[in-house]
């Protein structure tokens, strides 16, 4: 289990996590979600042993991530990994075998040759894209306990997400890795996060179960005989509302059968429920916090 | 430990290219140098026969150490300068005192690598012109107080390149770091009217060649009087000071690079041991060295102004730096 204890970060003046409290159990995938500057990628660094907290504590099973031999049992791959100009696929995966000498090889080639990326190929040649299919390949070899990824899906065609995703599902099925993952892609996400942290304002201001949050939530669209205004719907727990003459497209919070309940005692001539999303779900969960308008 | 040998192995592979060019170089260099060595024509009465007289090239190899002194800290230690490398290399399963201590100790094999390939090369050479006038027994002396040296000078420059936090910074306090000796001495020279303090003050090199030279003059055979030029007094103070530099260099290098924060690399290098402290020390012993020279108190002035521009990364200056320059500016006329 990872625990967060009373964590606290800055970055020069500016303060990024305070009095952070979590608790991560073991084979759960995390998603870490919040807006641009949030903290998300400060707050990896620090699991990862990369910043040293200014106040509070990370233990892994009661371990700190200072202690060299806590981080052998975890692999952090940031947003831009490092390369050196020489290295090939092969040379960076013997250059993380030195520290990870339990490196599946087979793992390594058979997700290399599923992106096509040549072995032997120099990585100063490759692509953003390709080169972050060689980081995924190398972190899903390494099979760690604890695998901490920032922004995992950027520079990733649709294909090879899929298939980032299918091999953390099958290492996490495998019952032993703890992912912790921060993305802005929501919908991918969903996908196969078991939970999530949103971050802002320095803290954690919401946590929980993905389905069940993105469940507070339901959308629909109506179209009405005549033209409707704002005035209709007070009273009714609006999340977002969008009038265009006599169509609406509202999002409200609570149950969805309710909901319905209440928006056909409105007599809608048509009423729909649209599918509602994680992605939807974090926007209307920002906006009601002020972050974005 | 074991974590320690596997990174020092694989530092060691990614930087044999690197290494391989530095040496090759190094060859190349002492091999063109030294046979460029051209001899003097001296007649022997007694045999009735002209012997050419070749010149003991020993400063091709101190020349050597004392360039590789500046490229080889700046070589080892850059990669700490990136957060983007660091992101990776700080959660790697090493302690990063002890991933300070593997550069540092390869920078040092390549340092003595290079210099003692370098001296060979021009052993071989002299040894090749076989004219029986040197007189080589001293040279593993002089050959032991360059490597001494040539740590110490070494681990100046590691410790206060590690003390900024980008590489330009970081090179800009080793120049400074060659300089500031010379002028903080002759300012204390002025002051204490101390001819020790006055003639110990060399370039942290100056005095290795100034040692190499007696030595040169016993291989040579040719001015044995001057051969005990470096147990002079300003010599052994110029000596004792470069050591124990160098070793409370090593020791604060071991001490802080560990607990060096992450997140400070790529800002400002506000290190005491930096531009913070250094400027007013070249201001301050600049002006007491040139005396009553206003020109030169303006242009240290105007320097000051462009070393704290420098040291902000514009004009963006604190009050502490205000106050300097504004004390130094009352200073001038004073």
């Amino acid at each position: 289990m990872i625990e967060i204890t009373n964590l606290s970060h800055s970055l020069g003046v500016k303060t990024v996590l305070r009095k952070i409290d979590l608790q991560i159990p073991d084979n759960t995938v995390l998603g870490i979600v919040g807006i641009n500057g949030a903290g998300k990628s400060t707050l990896l660094r620090l699991l990862a042993g990369v910043y040293l907290p200014d106040a509070g504590y990370i233990r892994y099973d009661d371990r700190s991530p200072a202690d060299p031999e806590t981080r052998r049992d975890i692999f952090f791959l940031p947003d831009d990994p490092y390369y050196s100009s020489f290295m090939t696929p092969l040379s960076l995966f013997d250059y993380y075998l030195t520290f990870h000498p339990n490196m599946d090889r087979e793992t390594y080639d058979r997700l290399l040759g599923a992106y096509k990326i040549d072995p032997a190929g120099k990585m100063r040649n490759f692509s953003k894209g390709m080169r972050r299919q060689v980081f995924i390949a190398l972190a899903l070899a390494v099979k760690p306990r604890y695998l901490l990824l920032d922004e995992a899906f950027d520079g990733l065609d649709p294909l090879s997400r899929k298939i980032f995703k299918d091999a953390i599902i099958s290492l996490v099925e495998e019952g032993r890795t703890t992912v912790l993952i921060a993305s802005h892609s929501l919908r991918e996400l969903e996908d196969f996060c078991d939970r999530f942290i949103l971050i802002d304002d320095n803290v954690i201001k919401e946590q929980g179960d993905i389905a069940e949050h993105v469940g507070r939530l339901c959308k629909f669209e109506l179209a009405f005989t005549e033209a409707v205004t704002e005035e209709l719907f007070r009273g009714l727990p609006i999340a977002s509302l969008i009038i265009k003459n006599r169509f609406v497209r509202i999002v409200l919070e609570g149950d969805s059968a309710e909901m319905r309940e209440r928006l056909e005692r409105l007599s809608p001539a048509v009423m729909d429920e649209m599918p509602l999303d994680f992605e939807e779900t974090f926007i209307h969960d920002v906006r009601k916090e002020g972050m974005i308008v | 430990m074991t974590n320690v040998k596997q990174y020092f192995r694989s530092h060691l592979k990614a930087n044999l290219r690197l290494i391989t060019y530095i040496f090759a170089a190094v060859l190349v260099v002492s091999f063109l140098f030294g046979i460029e060595n051209q001899p003097t024509s001296r007649y022997d009465f007694e045999l009735q026969k002209t012997f050419d007289d070749y010149k003991c090239t020993l400063n091709i190899p101190v020349t050597i150490l004392a360039i590789l002194t500046y490229v080889i800290p700046v070589m080892e230690f850059s990669f700490f300068k990136r957060r983007v490398n660091l992101d990776c290399a700080y959660a790697l399963p090493i302690s990063r005192r002890a991933m300070g201590m593997v550069h540092y100790v390869t920078g040092l094999i390549t340092l003595f690598g290079a210099f003692s390939a370098s001296y060979l090369v021009n052993l071989l050479l002299l040894i090749s012109r076989g004219k029986g006038w040197f007189d080589f027994s001293v040279l593993p002396e002089h050959f032991l107080l360059c490597l001494l040296v040539g740590f110490a000078v070494y681990s100046v420059f590691v410790f206060v390149f590690n003390e900024a936090n980008t590489k330009g910074d970081g090179i800009w306090f080793i120049v400074l770091y060659t300089f500031v000796w010379v002028l903080v001495l002759s300012a204390l020279g002025e002051v204490f009217d101390s001819m020790l303090i006055y003639e110990a003050n060399k370039f942290p090199w100056g005095s290795l060649f100034d040692l190499t030279n007696s030595y040169k003059y016993i291989v040579e055979m040719d001015n044995p009087d001057n051969a005990t030029f470096w147990q002079s007094p300003d010599m052994i103070a110029w000596f004792a000071f470069w050591v124990s530099l160098g070793i409370s260099s090593f020791v604060g290098f071991f001490l802080t690079f560990g607990k060096r924060r992450m997140e400070k690399t790529e800002e400002i290098s506000d290190s005491y041991f930096g531009f913070r402290t250094l400027i007013p020390i070249f201001a301050v012993s600049g002006m007491i060295f040139f005396g009553e020279e206003i020109v030169f108190w303006v242009i240290i002035e105007l320097l000051a102004i462009l070393g704290y521009t420098i040291y902000r990364r514009g004009f963006h200056y604190k009050k502490s730096d205000i106050a300097i320059l504004l004390a130094l500016f009352i200073l001038l006329f004073i």
